[in-house]
């Protein structure tokens, strides 16, 4: 009894040394990683692909993910659960999960409090230098199939859009100098892109009766000029405002990156373009009226 | 006995006829029929012409033509109101918003009923009301307030109730309508859809109009994950369907005494992507208004703001609070994870001579991470000076600084400084007012990717005159000439803008025509390039053909001539374009 127990032992070993061989995994995590742990969903985030060379074997292998994620100090702050893990099949050749799959975020238990919090609040995590760890486990047995964790690690930055400086909002510029010339200041995006960045000055013109997100949702801009290394733009309009009129505009800064993409931002539709604002261009200045300091004789107003 | 009975049915009949004159003084204040507001159409025609034409090397800002229709009138019949705001155009321009600036691609689906109903560019509203009762129809801008239902336009059903003290208010909406996504191989561009978003939200609390607010408003907003058939995932993908709930108290007061406040307690519920796998083992659901799952995130924000207003004075304090995942689809565009209060001030000095208005407020963004935190300071004043009946004086500075910490860290800091000085005076046959303008500016950034501090120094002078004739009182004028240079270190880079300007106007009172015109003269040198020169003229008339009804038209051309700047390559050398914008309306004034 006691041989057959060491035989059957002996023999399990075995074959685990045996699928421990024909096991190959690559993680690749994009730069930076996703501004959102739920964007890890898409496939440009990254891959993990996983090669089973089961020599002509074609019986599938059932395979679970370990997920363990560090911090820049190699302290661990995230985990999965074994037990609960799901389970993949996998066949011989070279299969493929996106990051979602490895990250687990429905198995995965936070360990420092700071960081449950920002997840909770934010969907992101602090920005930061983190290591993912991925170990493949047998589907059923638990059983380490790879000799140790594949390790990757990866950048977490939380971009914030530039705020939108000068022309100052529901300011009005004098019609005799706007004519020649307004000058744009934004702040830059904070960190910087070390790629660089391209900031896509956009000006609509609020057309009269229109509402300020009418005409920045429904018009042509009047500018649209790509701006690189610099938070100032000097826009000569070459447009007439002294007609008697007063001209209202609504202003943007569209950040890019180094290829053209958007900077992520809270809603995807808005393309990384900052929290747009008013300014006006009046012919006839009225410095003693008004809360900001100068007022429009014409009726529209900011 | 007699007359005391004579007295008393004079008394009656006195009675009798007081009320018969107040019936009849009521009866003419019953339903009066009246429309008021106005109709219109206007277009504008916009032509470029480049020479050379290839290359490119400047790009039409205004599209070919644009037709707009408003229609504003408001129909009353006692205590009955119909408001119409209707303001649409057939064209499709936008670029802000779905398709971003790809519906003119070859190919580009036209868009459907649905999405000209919907788009941004076209609002059509009815509001009929009637005492305290209002239908809100069609595209409206609903803001109930600063942290939830937003400032986009909705296109949907609502109605708001205020009855006594009691508001009650509901709306549901399309805020945006689907679009599929599009790529287009020639020329190569991939547009990338949108899902159609809803949004309905309400409103419960109690108010006394000018005194005090106090209410709670909810906010549900989704995307339809239907309504895109197949989404891009690559990049650049299709965003996800998204959804949002928001729930924030809001409070307003205002005393007899000058004091005002509010304040606004937030919190929201986002759901990234939909289609995302759940539970979220970190956020419950927030039945009936929201489920959540594992791309959801719930944050908080709060707003107030504290003051007191004299007579010649006010003063006040506002701060706001956004946390670092709160987001309403409402006001998609406002930046989160931030802190920022402000200071005003206005106040009126020296026998209400001198016009103060001055603020101080700090801005910090990062707010949730200490270590990299940035910090924002804004200071502006501005102050008039009304000396005498000729000479008056106008100062201002506007300071603002950016930083962010650490070794690598961004640093912008502006400064502005301001003055105009005017001074008017008359002869027997004249007026005649200078006004003189001038700027300094100075801003410093750090310029990246090479990490260096830069600094940009700018000067403005303009000088305005502007003569009026008493013999002539039809006719108005004024010239003006401006002088611009922003000087850039270490680059030593030069811009310098010499314009001259001079407008005319003049009305003939029997035709009852305006008629204006412009010429303006600018000369641009940026260092080491030779001058760019430009010439901009304008002329219009504006013509009372009746009583209520006025056509307005402007013809501007403006022709620019580039230096040396464009080239290399050799055929840009002297580069120039002309633009012509043609602008013509036809406004209709309904009522007196």
């Amino acid at each position: 009894m006691k041989r057959i127990f060491i035989l059957l032992v002996l023999i399990i070993t075995l074959s685990s040394h045996a699928v421990l061989a024909q096991l190959t995994v690559t993680l690749n995590i994009s730069y930076p990683a996703p501004t959102y742990l739920s964007d890890w969903s898409n496939s440009r985030a990254g891959m993990v692909t996983v090669v089973l060379n089961s020599a002509g074997q074609q019986e599938a292998t059932l395979v679970k993910f370990r997920t363990q994620l560090q911090n820049s100090n190699g302290t661990v702050i995230a985990a999965s659960k074994d037990a609960t893990a799901r389970v993949y099949t996998i066949r011989s050749g070279a299969s493929t999960f996106t990051l979602d799959k490895v990250l687990q975020l429905d198995n995965l238990q936070f360990i420092d409090g700071s960081i449950i919090n920002r997840v909770q609040t934010s969907g992101k995590l602090p920005a930061d230098n983190y290591t993912l760890c991925v170990e493949l486990l047998g589907g059923t047995s638990d059983v380490s199939l790879t000799k140790v964790p594949v390790c990757r690690p990866f950048v977490q930055i939380n971009y914030q859009l530039p705020y939108l400086l000068l022309p100052t909002d529901k300011g009005w510029l004098d019609a005799n100098i706007a004519q020649s010339l307004i000058t744009f200041r934004w702040s830059s995006l904070v960190p910087m892109n070390r790629e660089g960045v391209v900031y896509r000055l956009q000006v609509f013109e609020i057309l009269p009766g229109q509402q300020p997100m009418q005409a920045f949702r429904g018009n042509q801009p009047i500018l649209e000029t790509d701006v690189r290394g610099t938070t100032q733009y000097f826009w000569r309009p070459q447009l007439s405002f002294k007609d008697g009129n007063a001209h209202v505009f609504i202003w943007t800064v569209q950040t890019l990156d180094s290829k053209g993409i958007p900077v992520p931002s809270t809603d995807e539709n808005n393309q990384g373009r900052s929290e747009p604002r008013v300014f006006g261009v009046c012919d006839q200045l009225k410095h003693d009226k008004g809360e900001s300091g100068a007022d429009c004789s014409s009726d529209r107003k900011l | 006995m007699k007359k005391q009975m004579q007295y008393l049915s004079f008394k009656r009949g006195a009675i009798v006829l007081f009320l018969l004159q107040a019936l009849s003084a009521n009866a003419q204040e019953t339903p009066k029929f009246s429309i008021t507001g106005n109709m219109g159409v206007s277009y504008e025609g916009y032509s470029l012409t480049t020479n050379p034409s290839t290359p490119s090397f400047y790009a039409a800002r205004k599209p070919t033509n644009l037709v707009r229709f408003t229609f504003q009138p408001v129909i009353s019949f006692g205590e009955f109101k119909l408001p119409f705001n209707f303001n649409f155009s057939p064209m499709r321009n936008n670029f802000g918003s779905p398709p971003y600036g790809f519906g003119s691609l070859p190919g580009f689906p036209k868009q459907n009923f649905k999405q000209w109903l919907t788009n941004p560019m076209n609002s059509l509203g009815l509001n009929p009301s009637y005492k305290w009762v209002e239908l809100q129809l069609g595209t409206q801008f609903i803001k109930y307030s600063d942290l939830s239902t937003g400032d986009l336009g909705i296109f949907g059903y609502g109605f708001s109730l205020k009855p006594g003290k009691i508001r009650l208010k509901y709306f549901s909406g399309v805020s945006q309508q689907s679009y599929q996504p599009f790529v287009s191989l020639a020329p190569p561009a991939t547009f990338v859809g949108a899902y159609k978003r809803t949004v309905s939200m309400g409103q419960i609390g109690f108010e006394q109009d000018g005194k005090y607010f106090a209410g709670f408003n909810l906010v549900k907003s989704h995307d339809d994950v239907g309504s895109i058939a197949t989404p891009l995932t690559g990049i650049p993908s299709t965003p996800k369907p998204a959804e949002n709930f928001v729930l924030s108290f809001v409070t307003k007061f205002n005393t007899e005494k000058g004091w005002y406040g509010q304040t606004e307690f937030g919190t929201t519920i986002s759901t990234r992507d939909i289609t995302a796998l759940g539970p979220n083992p970190l956020l419950k659901d927030f039945k009936p208004y929201i489920s959540t799952n594992l791309s959801s995130f719930r944050d908080h924000a709060a707003q107030m703001g504290f003051g007191k207003k004299g007579k010649d004075w006010d003063i006040g304090i506002t701060t706001k609070w956004l946390g670092a995942g709160y987001y309403t689809m409402g006001y998609s565009f406002v930046q989160n994870d931030r802190l920022d209060y402000t200071l005003n001030t206005r106040f009126n000095a020296w026998k209400k001579k001198m016009n103060v208005v001055a603020s101080i407020g700090e801005r910090f963004g990062n707010w949730s991470n200490s270590a990299s935190r940035t910090k924002q300071i804004i200071a502006n004043t501005n102050i008039f000076t009304q000396f005498n009946e000729h000479f008056s004086l106008n100062a201002n500075y506007n300071n603002f600084g950016f930083q962010t910490p650490g070794l690598t860290g961004i640093k912008n800091v502006g400064n502005d400084l301001g003055v105009n000085p005017s001074y008017n005076w008359s002869s027997t046959s004249m007026n005649n007012l200078l006004s003189l303008t001038y700027n300094w500016s100075k801003y410093d950034e750090t310029v990246f990717p090479s990490n260096t501090l830069t600094s940009n120094n700018s000067h403005t002078a303009m000088l305005m005159y502007v003569p009026t004739f008493f013999d002539k009182p039809n006719l108005s004028t004024d010239f003006s000439a401006m002088y611009f240079q922003n000087t850039t270190t270490p680059s030593m880079t030069k811009l310098k803008i010499y314009t001259l300007s001079s407008s005319i106007g003049y009305r003939f009172p029997k035709q009852n025509i305006n008629m204006k015109g412009q010429l303006q003269y600018n000369i641009t040198t940026i260092d080491p390039f030779t001058a760019s020169k430009n010439i901009l003229a304008t002329m219009g008339a504006d013509w009372n053909l009746s009583r209520r009804l006025t056509w307005n038209t402007s013809m501007s051309v403006n022709l620019f001539k580039y230096g040396n700047e464009l080239s290399p390559p050799l055929a840009l050398l002297g580069a120039r374009y002309r633009e012509s914008i043609l602008k013509t309306a036809l406004l209709y004034k309904f009522g007196n």
